[in-house]
């Protein structure tokens, strides 16, 4: 029935190529369809497609008296992509989400008879885990208490000695070659020369931290292990020299970091990159979501009349 | 590895990236506008990198101790080893550290007191490794930023930075190399001189 249907523009012999592009309300609707299919799954789904690199939230939840509180469900959010990971707290009142995406965080703690409480902006980083310690309060569960300050800045779980910067800091104190090493080599037990001017190198600075050699020094960027990756050593400065804008944060652990991190005795540089969405759109630090996506124009969409009636077959 | 195979105190010094002393101090200060609406009064940052240290040990040696013939044996270049040499030559020190430290009245050209180094005869020079430090180094790099907001969205950024602020000379470590027509002489600056940059950036 379909291959029977007159068809105004095509010869007769060269339909059964020709056929999807000579009937013009066909084409177009395929069209519309594979640029609807092509938008909706590149806007937001790139937008979900988080970097390699990890951390841990890990708490206690007690009431008021101090007591531990088991069963309470810890519902965390990332506020970039929506995702959300659920867990329920054991029987000491603790609680441990492994192997979540870096980024910003709202963590919700909910139990029958006590006050909903919220942690908004909970920042999590690559390879930190950052403990919260929180107390219920008798109440109305829809009763919400919000609290909007993130972390502590202490971290119990680990020893690892580490000064972290953000994309902000990376672009706005000036660093002559625009190189993350730069800043980094600020930190307690870390020596480099001073940075060259007007080089046409990459500008990287391979430090010597702790006193160890400068070659001692590994890199892992987005969680991949980048030490090699031009020289058969961990030197930087034969390595890559990524743009500060590109990056989200950067992290240098100088000692007692932890095994799966540590490649050498010298300090491990960790680099993690903005994620980009399609449009070349960003997620800004600081702001708590991504801009929407775009709609469709009406202009690309084809309106139902003109669609062609889909054929029986 | 230098020196004599025997005796483990001929290399033990401090590392070759030691630096005894280090400073370093990095800003970032939003000029606050004191309730200004103003776009020329608002959106003012002043930030800034300092870094002093002092700088790294170096060792007098030669790379081509052999002595070749009987003319050249009490050439200061020469010796250290001969046939059973494993690496560089060091000379002998026939005076006291606090002698070869003493510096020139012009450091670019005296760095240390080549006159207490001498031949080690076909020994094993007595100098010890890393014993001397190149220069201390500081540097003052400082970057004025000021942010407009065009609209809600899109917001351009002017800046200028200034690296090396009082344009202070960094010396390198002097030539250590026996024998070369630059030894003691500082021949290097590290850090570069005062440079700036303008820069503009668009925000969206």
């Amino acid at each position: 029935m379909y291959r029977n249907t007159p068809n105004r523009c095509c010869a007769r012999s060269l339909r059964p190529v020709f056929i999807l592009l000579c009937d013009n309300h066909r084409l177009v609707g395929v069209l519309a369809l594979i640029l609807f299919l092509g938008i909706s799954f590149t806007l937001p789904e790139t937008a979900l497609g988080q970097s390699g690199v990890t951390g841990t939230l890990t708490g206690v939840v007690q009431d008021q008296n101090g007591a531990s509180l088991p069963g309470v469900t810890v519902t965390v959010k990332n506020l970039e992509t929506g995702a959300v990971r659920t867990v329920a707290t054991n029987g000491e009142g603790s609680w441990t989400i492994a192997a979540l995406a870096v980024g910003t965080y709202e963590v919700a703690f909910e139990i029958t008879g006590f006050r909903r409480l919220v942690r908004k902006r909970v920042q999590v980083e690559a390879s930190v885990p950052r403990t919260l310690e929180d107390k219920l309060e008798l109440g109305d569960v829809d009763a919400v208490v919000n609290i909007v300050e993130g972390a502590s800045l202490v971290t119990p779980e680990t020893a690892t000695t580490f000064r972290q910067l953000s994309a902000d800091d990376l672009v706005t104190v000036p660093t002559s070659t625009r190189s993350f090493t730069q800043l980094l080599s600020t930190e307690a037990g870390v020596n480099t020369e001073l940075s060259p001017v007007l080089t046409n190198s990459n500008g990287n600075q391979s430090p010597s931290v702790n006193g160890t050699r400068t070659t001692s020094t590994s890199l892992f960027f987005n969680g991949i292990d980048a030490t090699n990756i031009t020289t058969n050593e961990g030197s930087l400065n034969d390595n890559i020299a990524p743009a500060p804008e590109t990056l989200q944060e950067v992290k240098l652990q100088t000692s007692l970091y932890d095994a799966s991190t540590g490649r050498s005795g010298g300090g491990n540089f960790q680099l993690v990159t903005t994620p980009v969405v399609s449009n070349s759109m960003r997620l800004i630090p600081g702001r708590s979501r991504w801009t929407p996506a775009p709609r469709i124009p009406a202009a690309l969409l084809v309106p139902e009349s003109r669609m062609s009636p889909i054929p029986a077959l | 590895m230098q020196g004599g195979l025997r005796n483990l105190e001929a290399n033990h010094a401090v590392s070759d990236f030691d630096r005894t002393h280090r400073f370093s101090l990095n800003f970032v200060y939003e000029i606050p506008s004191f309730g200004s609406a103003s776009k020329f009064l608002s959106g003012w940052q002043i930030s800034g990198f300092f870094q002093a240290q002092t700088g790294t040990p170096y060792s007098i040696f030669s790379p081509e101790p052999e002595i070749g013939s009987a003319t050249q044996y009490a050439d200061l270049t020469r010796g250290s080893g001969g046939l059973y040499r494993l690496g560089f030559g060091r000379p002998g020190l026939c005076g006291s550290l606090a002698e070869l430290r003493q510096q020139g009245s012009d450091i670019t050209e005296d760095s240390f007191n080549s006159a207490v180094l001498c031949s080690p005869l076909g020994q094993n020079g007595s100098l010890g490794r890393n014993i001397l430090r190149a220069p201390s180094q500081s540097r003052f790099d400082l970057g004025i930023v000021k942010s407009t907001k065009l609209t809600e969205k899109v917001s351009v950024e002017f800046g200028w930075d200034i690296f090396n602020v009082f344009n202070r000379t960094n010396f390198a470590a002097p030539d250590f190399e026996l024998g070369s027509p630059d030894f003691g002489r500082i021949t290097t600056t590290v850090g570069g001189p005062r440079v700036m940059q303008f820069k503009a950036r668009l925000k969206f």
